[in-house]
């Protein structure tokens, strides 16, 4: 008995092995061949022969993988570079810190209390986008803009209150140098600011986050 | 059905003028075409694909993930700004040959 679901396995793994190994590309072929599958059986094709002709009529698997190769190029490379920017970057980030780090402050403690909350800052600002589908959407434009613009305002002034109140219960400094816990306003800014942006966002690029996970089809 | 040639140099106009009246996916597109055609134009299925990509890379289209009525997974692709004013350059190219060989020909057989 013929599996339409196991042929679709075997096919992606012939394109895995000549190379197309993009998921989002085999994901939009496969959502293809289903398409063409069904379209054939429905005007009684059996659902083997409508597989082999869906795939017959898809193209070679060498052909499609040298077509992809020019399209994706360009992208890849350019892919390449932004991560190596970001990579420079961050490492930059956390060059400079641990210097500053080390040097503004004599105690480990401190050291440590301060590494901890720029760790974060990084974690956060790399990861953020992931928590984004779990954020309320709310439809209303205004209504939307209105909250995400207060959660960023409200970044800033939660870490003003912290300043103004809970820092000054810790010693400074010579010279009145920042507690290492001071640090961590930075944090509560970009918590609230990253809350803010997720929550600007539409539905339509919620759903693109959202979709590019779900669990591939027919498995 | 028409020259290999002929046929690549319409798949962008073709892929524009189609998405201009609203978003499609690939396997639509395809459909579309052959039937528009008089299945006189048959594009390879799976070289759509590199086409509408190298096309989002542009800027001319974009793309989105959507869910099929059936459930299915399924990705749209609309026309962007950059869209659409590639097709009304392309379109003023096509008709410009399109007059030429009008021209040409009526002058010929009159």
């Amino acid at each position: 008995m013929f599996n339409l679901d196991k042929a679709m396995a075997q096919w992606r793994q012939q394109m895995l092995a000549v190379g197309i190994k993009s998921p989002e590309v085999l994901d939009e072929l496969e959502t293809h061949l289903r398409e063409d599958v069904e379209r054939q059986t429905k005007s009684g094709t059996s659902a083997l022969q409508a597989f082999d002709f869906a795939v017959q009529n898809l193209g070679k698997a060498n052909l499609l993988k040298n077509e992809f190769r020019k399209t994706s190029r360009a992208s890849s490379a350019m892919e390449k570079l932004m991560i190596g920017i970001c990579v420079v970057f961050v490492g930059f980030i956390v060059l400079l810190s641990a210097i500053t780090v080390f040097l503004c402050y004599a105690s480990w403690v401190d050291r440590v209390m301060a590494s901890a909350a720029v760790t974060c800052i990084l974690l956060v600002a790399c990861g953020w986008r992931l928590a984004v589908p779990f954020l309320p959407m709310i439809s209303n434009r205004r209504a939307r803009w209105g909250i995400g613009l207060t959660c960023i305002a409200g970044g800033f002034i939660a870490s003003s209150l912290y300043c103004q109140f809970i820092l000054p219960h810790f010693e400074f400094g010579p010279d009145h140098q920042l507690p290492a816990i001071g640090v961590w306003a930075v944090f509560l800014i970009e918590v609230f600011a990253c809350t803010g942006v997720g929550l600007l966002l539409t539905e339509r690029q919620r759903e693109i986050w959202k979709m590019n996970r779900l669990p591939r089809q027919g498995s | 059905m028409l020259a290999k040639e002929l046929v690549a140099a319409s798949t962008e106009p073709l892929i524009l003028s189609l998405l201009s009246k609203g978003e499609s996916y690939g396997y639509a597109l395809i459909q579309e075409v052959k039937r528009l055609s008089g299945d006189k134009i048959e594009w390879t299925d799976g070289m759509l694909y590199p086409v509408l990509h190298r096309m989002e890379r542009e800027g001319w289209i974009e793309s989105r993930w959507g869910e099929a009525e059936n459930g299915r997974k399924r990705k749209y692709y609309s026309l962007k700004k950059d869209g659409k004013k590639a097709l009304k350059e392309q379109r003023e190219q096509w008709v410009t040959v399109s007059k030429v060989f009008k021209q040409v020909w009526r002058e010929q057989y009159v």
